[in-house]
């Protein structure tokens, strides 16, 4: 099972860094708007093309390159954020912990979805680095809370108390005794982050307030063809296996890593 | 307040307000705009909108919703119930089917058919819910027409109905999209349940239970369920958040006239003060139905409140 998953996740990942390699065609030409546009899939367009006559297999393929490269990119920026916000209340505590905490709680109190398009309807229409920095910014609170209870444990472990006894200074014990014994914890925070934002990229670019156009991405490729789902299936149906087999994939590599790192835990996402 | 204040600084960093919209219309003069912007205070630094927003929503005031020219707070008061009626029923749905499903799986956990159904709930799972709802709405309502396409009611009958036809009417507006957000926390909701279901059936007292001679259908909804109705309730709670994202996907797929739509349209008009109320409005939905889980989890299970 876990090896499934990985073997899936490199081959999406092989497609998204050598995507012009093996694409059939440009992921943007509109070869004959008139009279190619909305084919079925056939044997020179395995997954049909779409209203611009665009080849949608390889829109699929480039759709990986941004839709795990966002994820990707907005994954590190949430987990480093989540890692340092949740490492520096934990290992504080008192009333620093308190108010860090507090600021986690106001933002995970706000439903993500909501929250996101509020922030896309004050910026406008954005890049690809304004959505990973929207995604990575609203993805951090669930990792802080993870990292912050590993290392409210690790705080009062003898190996930390024996580095303070020997004089090693505080910041250094934060970041070369206690946190790699959080790392585990990271991994696991972070399938349950990558989990989570392959389908919100998605559904902000379906909703058309993600990835601007004309650049593929899974959730716009999706949009193009939910005018007419029955017609123009291909364009729903591929793309939508794509995100499926993703998440699948990373969910059930995540589920295995949580059962290593600590299989009492309960499956909080 | 926190949650206010942070979404009013964010939603006012970017340039651009309600009014550059109209920017397109010739016939709309520069000089209109700049009176209108004067109008609402949109020329005022900053600081000084914050603090009459902040001093209006205290005072219960949303301000006005520029693109549907009508108040916040009369647009969210139509809104809100429906998003709540869809959420509300959804998440009753799912409730339910999760907590038997998982109790199921837990039961039967040797046999191929639980484990299989453990696994289809994992794959659901991995379904973003707007392509769940794009399919449910092409195979039940475009190919085989068992429902309506969307919206609420049917517009051009729903005044000719009787009161008991006009129920009858949304509840079959209602059939699909709640259906479909069911089936998400249907899935989400037995993982959980299998999970808890799973520490409780080992204790002690489940044995002691099955030894005094209790069936077997006694010993787990009399005495397991019982035990494992806490988690269940706690995760409820935390699931209302992204019940709320998966109601702006169903409510846009199937135009059910929610929240979620009404946001999802007011981005593009740049109409702050409702996407605003919009955001503020879920937030406290969400505390309040946390809280409620929480009092919920402590009624169901004497320990939580004297372990705090």
């Amino acid at each position: 099972m876990t090896r499934a998953a990985i073997v899936v996740l490199a081959l999406f990942a092989l497609c998204a860094i050598a995507a012009p390699a093996i694409a059939p065609d440009s992921p943007i030409a509109q070869p004959d708007p008139v009279m190619q546009k909305n084919l079925p899939p056939s044997v020179t367009h395995p997954f049909g093309t779409d209203q611009f006559s665009r080849d949608v297999l390889s829109r699929v393929i480039y759709g990986a390159r941004i839709s795990l490269g966002v994820a990707t990119a907005s994954v590190l920026l949430a987990v480093t954020l989540g890692a340092a916000w949740g490492a520096v209340a934990g290992f504080a505590g008192g009333a620093l912990d308190a108010i860090l905490m507090r600021v986690v709680d106001a933002v995970l109190s706000v439903p993500r979805v909501l929250l996101l398009i509020a922030l896309v309807a004050s910026t406008g229409p954005l890049s690809v680095g304004g959505i990973v920095l929207l995604l990575g910014l609203t993805g951090w609170p669930l990792t802080s809370r993870l990292v912050r209870g590993e290392v409210r444990a690790l705080r009062e472990r003898e190996f930390v108390l024996a580095a303070r006894a020997t004089g090693v200074p505080e910041w250094r014990i934060l970041v070369f005794h206690v946190l790699p014994g959080v790392v585990p914890q990271l991994l696991v925070a972070a399938t349950l982050a990558f989990a989570t934002v392959i389908p919100l990229e998605a559904g902000l670019s379906f909703l058309g307030l993600g990835v601007p156009p004309p650049a593929p991405s899974w959730g716009s490729i999706i949009n193009d063809g939910a005018g007419r789902p029955i017609d123009t299936w291909w364009l729903v149906v591929f793309p939508g296996l794509a995100i499926v087999c993703v998440v699948l994939a990373v969910n059930a590599i995540g589920e295995r890593l949580r059962e290593t790192v600590d299989p009492r835990q309960l499956l909080v996402r | 307040m926190l949650v206010a204040t942070s979404a009013f600084v964010l939603v006012h960093l970017a340039p651009g307000d309600p009014f550059g919209a109209s920017i397109d219309d010739p016939s709309v003069t520069s000089e209109m705009r700049a009176q209108q912007r004067a109008l609402w205070g949109y020329d005022r630094p900053l600081p000084e909108q914050y603090v009459r927003w902040i001093g209006n929503v205290a005072r219960g005031e949303l301000g006005y919703s520029h693109s549907l020219a009508r108040p916040v707070g009369q647009v969210l008061r139509e809104k809100v119930p429906r998003t709540l009626l869809l959420m509300g029923t959804a998440l009753a749905l799912g409730l339910v089917a999760g907590a038997a499903l998982g109790t199921w799986q837990a039961a039967r956990r040797a046999e191929f058919v639980a484990r299989a159904s453990g696994a289809a709930a994992l794959v659901a799972l991995s379904v973003p819910d707007f392509v769940l709802a794009l399919g449910v709405l092409a195979l039940f309502s475009v190919r085989w027409r068992w429902f309506p396409v969307g919206g609420m009611v049917d517009v051009a009958m729903h005044d000719s109905y009787g009161a008991v036809g006009r129920v009858l009417d949304v509840l079959r507006h209602l059939v699909l999209p709640a259906g479909t957000l069911a089936l998400l926390t249907t899935a989400a909701v037995s993982r959980y349940q299998r999970a808890a279901m799973a520490t409780v059936l080992p204790e002690e007292f489940v044995r002691t239970a099955r030894a005094k001679g209790a069936s077997e259908r006694a010993v787990l909804v009399r005495h397991a369920f019982r035990n494992a109705l806490g988690p269940l309730i706690t995760i409820v709670g935390l699931l209302i958040p992204s019940l709320f994202g998966g109601a702006v996907f169903v409510e846009k797929i199937f135009s059910w006239p929610g929240m979620g739509l009404t946001m999802v349209n007011a981005v593009g008009g740049r109409d702050y003060p409702l996407v605003l109320a919009g955001v503020l409005v879920s937030s406290v939905l969400v505390a309040i139905g946390g809280a409620t889980a929480d009092v919920l989890a402590a009624l169901a299970d004497p320990r939580v409140g004297r372990q705090a």
